[in-house]
């Protein structure tokens, strides 16, 4: 485990009711980059996702992004380290419905003071600036984020994980209630924005075709030793 | 968090609504109630303010009061005359007023008395009885009636009235050779005087000069002029009521007439015994009291249901605020501020309609009830009543706050399926 790496798994066991999900010997992932993390269905993609976010915790191992020790945080720190230092993207339903694009975006902003200082600048600013590099009309900033279009709701949604430069942006099947051509645009689009921020992403998708999009790819059976059993 | 908490309830507007009706109604029914229960209470407690004593024939404190002011029952025994006149002029009283029952008049009780019943009666926070019609009785037939009688029986100042012998509502035996006729309406009071028919003592007298035992003697026939000349002069009377120069001497002439050693009498406090009554009626009072409860309760378990309901379709809410960083206490919090601010609302709602509705029924209530509404604004009572709904509704929201802790921490942040 290289002090570099930004994401470092070390010897990590995960199982639900008795059944090894996950055994991840090493996983180290460098600042900076970005990662297309793609496997089967049920290969516990999601789950390596709730280690890396600290919502869950490993048996065994260690689990270090940004930084942190997540294998050793009690839950609440871990929340705080969630709101400092981590974007998330689901695979839809992202936004509150009921507050304004605007409110959406600060939502990223709001369980962390450290977040907000990074943003260096009036929080509305760098909101209009985001809106604008995702290529979102500003007219949309005081909508109500449910009367959005699906591709709208994911931009207005990777705007939030974004805001205030997180280290780590972990998205879920990002663009699998998109087509082809607005997966792509979305995929650049986001990975642009990542790069001014120094922010790794490591999106999880089963899309081949957006492979070239990434610095790297990994599959999730060749580093899930669990996997491999029964495969 | 408010802000929050706004927006989400503001995005389920008519659900939230409909919850804030119920609850509004069901704190509205628990106050409205109580301010009833409150007002009757005070409004029963000072069925007769101002007289310090009761006093009659030995029996029960409560039966004494029972036939001596509300009619109700008979008193086992008269108060002599005799007895009468010397503690009416004890030193220590100021007025005494002597209260002659038994006859009737279409079911309403006809009380022989002086001239000073007017003047001394009290009600309520001191009111004293005022005429809506006529004036007291002057003449030896002349009677004043209760404000219901006068209603009920469509009878006003000038009409005749023959009285019954006896109290029961149908009796063959009346006093139909002397006959009276109506000199005052009473204002209605809210007390047992508003079904009540006033006379003079001696024109208790007089129509029961040529009687004996219940029945008129043949033969022996006094006319209703004859009778005026005849020494109206009662032996007895029922009951009578004392104003004395001062309250501290309540209790020590109260004692001097308990132990009056020519008669066996009974002196009690109205204000105590009528707290006593209103003891004993209080099985209702407080079934009420259940009641209203229940059913804020119920309003309650509509509010949990409102919040349990959503949590479903709100599962992808809390992921999203769990992967932006909020702690599971605060989606917890945020849930039971929806509770606490949902049956706010109501409550501000409940005392806005409480308010409006005593001050819209008060000219209501005092005309039909004789009920004074004596307050109109919510007092500490009724506020700390709103406040235990409000406690009771943070612990209702609490219910699905735990609810969505539980999930938030188990569903970890797959949101959308």
């Amino acid at each position: 485990m290289t002090s570099a790496a930004v994401i470092a798994l070390d010897q990590v066991r995960f199982s639900y009711g008795g059944r090894a999900v996950l055994d991840i010997p090493q996983l180290q992932i460098a600042p900076g980059s970005s990662v297309l993390l793609r496997g089967a269905s049920g290969s516990g993609k999601s789950t390596l996702l709730g280690l890396l976010a600290g919502v869950l915790t490993p048996e065994q191992g260690e689990v270090r992004v940004a930084g942190t020790p997540l294998h050793a945080l009690r839950p609440s720190a871990r929340d705080r380290f969630r709101a400092d230092q981590l974007g998330v993207i689901f695979q839809q339903f992202n936004l509150l419905p009921f507050l304004s694009v605007r409110d959406n975006i600060a939502l990223g902003l709001r369980f962390s003071p450290l977040r907000s200082g990074r943003v260096g600048r009036p929080v509305d600013d760098e909101i209009k600036r985001l809106l604008q590099a995702l290529q979102l009309p500003p007219e949309l900033l005081l909508r109500r984020a449910g009367t959005l279009s699906v591709g709208q709701q994911q931009r207005v949604a990777a705007a939030r994980a974004l805001i205030g430069r997180p280290a780590v942006l972990l998205a879920d099947e990002p663009t699998s209630a998109l087509d082809r051509g607005a997966a792509t645009a979305f995929l650049q689009l986001m990975a642009a924005q990542c790069a001014a921020a120094g922010t790794t992403a490591v999106v999880v998708s089963h899309d081949d075709s957006l492979q070239p999009l990434f610095d790297r790819v990994v599959q999730l059976q060749d580093i899930n030793h669990a996997g491999a059993v029964h495969a | 968090m408010l802000e929050l908490a706004w927006a989400s309830l503001r995005s389920r507007a008519l659900s939230v609504a409909l919850t804030v009706l119920v609850i509004t109604l069901s704190v509205t029914l628990l106050l409205g109630v109580e301010r009833v229960r409150v007002q009757a209470h005070e409004g029963f407690a000072s069925t007769v303010s101002g007289t310090d004593l009761i006093v009659g024939a030995r029996s029960g404190p409560v039966n004494l009061l029972l036939y001596s002011v509300f009619h109700i029952g008979d008193p086992t025994n008269n108060v002599s005359w005799q007895s009468y006149q010397e503690l009416s002029t004890l030193p220590q009283v100021k007025w005494a007023v002597p209260l002659s029952l038994g006859d009737s008049w279409r079911g309403y009780r006809v009380i022989g008395t002086t001239a000073g019943y007017f003047q001394h009666y009290r009600y309520g926070a001191g009111h004293p009885l005022a005429f809506a019609e006529g004036t007291p009785f002057d003449d030896l037939y002349d009677a004043v009636i209760g404000a219901d009688v006068a209603r009920a029986q469509g009878v006003r100042v000038g009409d005749e009235m023959i009285l019954a012998h006896g109290t029961a509502a149908v009796t063959l035996a009346r006093h139909a050779d002397k006959p009276f006729r109506i000199r005052g309406v009473l204002q209605r009071t809210g007390t047992p005087v508003d079904s009540s028919v006033l006379v003079s003592l001696p024109a208790i007298e007089a129509i029961h000069v040529d009687w004996r035992s219940g029945v008129q003697l043949r033969g022996h026939a006094v006319s209703a002029e004859q009778a005026r000349h005849l020494d109206l002069t009662p032996t007895s009377i029922t009951a009578f009521m004392l104003g004395l120069n001062s309250r501290i001497a309540t209790f020590s002439v109260q004692r001097a007439i308990n132990d009056y050693p020519d008669e066996a009498l009974l002196a009690i406090l109205p204000g105590v015994t009528l707290q006593q009554l209103w003891q004993s009626l209080g099985t209702a009072e407080r079934a009420l009291q259940l009641i209203s409860a229940m059913v804020v309760l119920l309003g309650l378990v509509s509010l949990v249901a409102l919040l349990v309901s959503t949590l479903q379709e709100r599962r992808r809410e809390m992921a999203v605020l769990r992967a932006t960083g909020a702690r599971p206490r605060y989606i917890a919090s945020l849930l039971v501020l929806e509770a606490v601010a949902t049956s706010g609302m109501a409550c501000v709602l409940a005392l806005a309609v409480l308010v409006s509705a005593s001050l819209a029924g008060r000219g209501w209530a005092l005309a039909n009830f004789g009920l004074s509404i004596t307050h109109v604004w919510p007092d500490l009572r009724e506020l700390a009543w709103v406040g235990g709904v409000l406690l009771l509704s943070a612990l209702a929201g609490l219910v699905p706050a735990l609810l969505a802790y539980r999930r938030t921490v188990a569903d970890g942040l797959s949101a959308g399926g």
